[in-house]
C-alpha cells in the first residue's frame, strides 16, 4: 500500500514530486478517482466539496491535471450493481477490477466516520471494493 | 487521519457514539493543518497537549507537509513546518 497523507493537497514542488514517484507516472499520465464522502457531514460541507472538484479551496488535487479524474460516492455503493461501476470505469465490457484501471484514489477529510463505520459506509459489507481500493491504490487523504 | 488510528468527528452526523472513527491502518496519529490561521486550535502548543492524550505517535504537520507511507515506510515530505510527538 502506498499512502501520500497530505493536509491540504499537493502545496508545493516537493509533495508533486512525491507523488510523482509514487504513481510511477506523471500526473498526465495517470487516471485517478476522487473520494468526496467523508466532507459532507461537516458545516458547508456540500460547498466545500464543490471547491475542492474545481480546485478554489486549499492547494491542487482534482485540478492537478490527471489524464482522468472520476468520482466514487462511497454510501452509494451499497446499492449500485457492481457491474455498473465496473463498465463505468472500463468504458467497454471488460470485467476487471476498478482500482486496476486507476493509478491513484484522492480521499477529500471531514467526518472519516463516513469512511470508517460499519453504520456509515458499511465498509465491512463492501470488502470487495474496500480490500481492492486498499491493497492496490495509492491513496491521497486530503484534509481540508 | 481516516488511515491512522485517531480520527475525528465534528458531531454533524447522526451514527452511534461508538462508531469507528478511523480505519487503523496506520500506527499513528496525523493533525494536519498545524499552524493554519483559519485553525487556531491547531496552535502546536494545543496539538502537543492532544498528542500528550494520545497513546501512538502523532505528526502534526503544516500545509507544505505531507506524510508519504510506502510499505509502512514513513517519510516525511515537507517545505514546510512540521512535528513528530514520539512515545
Amino acid at each position: 500500500m502506498k499512502l501520500l497523507l497530505t493536509s491540504a493537497g499537493i502545496s508545493n514542488q516537493s509533495i508533486h514530486k512525491a507523488l510523482v514517484e509514487l504513481l510511477g507516472k506523471s500526473v498526465a499520465e495517470a487516471k485517478a478517482v476522487f473520494v468526496p464522502t467523508a466532507i459532507y457531514a461537516i458545516r458547508s460541507g456540500g460547498e466545500i466539496a464543490r471547491k475542492v472538484i474545481t480546485g478554489t479551496i486549499g492547494d491542487p488535487f482534482c485540478e492537478l491535471g490527471w489524464k482522468s479524474l472520476a468520482m466514487l460516492e462511497l454510501t452509494a455503493l451499497t446499492s449500485i450493481k457492481k457491474e455498473l461501476w465496473f463498465r463505468r470505469f472500463t468504458g467497454r465490457w471488460r470485467r476487471l477490477p476498478i482500482p486496476n484501471l486507476l493509478d491513484a484514489a484522492v480521499w477529500v477529510g471531514g467526518t472519516f466516520t463516513f469512511i470508517a463505520s460499519k453504520d456509515g459506509l458499511r465498509w465491512p459489507e463492501r470488502r470487495e471494493y474496500g480490500d481492492d481500493l486498499l491493497r492496490n491504490d495509492l491513496w491521497l487523504p486530503y484534509t481540508p | 487521519m481516516v488511515m491512522t488510528c485517531f480520527g475525528t468527528t465534528y458531531g454533524c452526523h447522526t451514527l452511534p457514539e461508538e462508531s469507528d472513527k478511523s480505519l487503523g491502518l496506520l500506527d499513528f496519529a496525523l493533525n494536519p493543518h498545524l499552524d493554519h490561521e483559519w485553525f487556531p486550535e491547531n496552535a502546536l502548543s494545543s496539538l502537543e497537549k492532544l498528542a500528550g492524550t494520545i497513546s501512538v505517535p502523532s505528526y502534526m504537520i503544516d500545509d507544505a507537509t505531507a506524510i508519504k507511507v510506502v510499505d509502512g515506510i514513513i517519510e516525511v515530505v515537507s517545505e514546510g513546518h512540521w512535528k513528530l510527538h514520539k512515545k
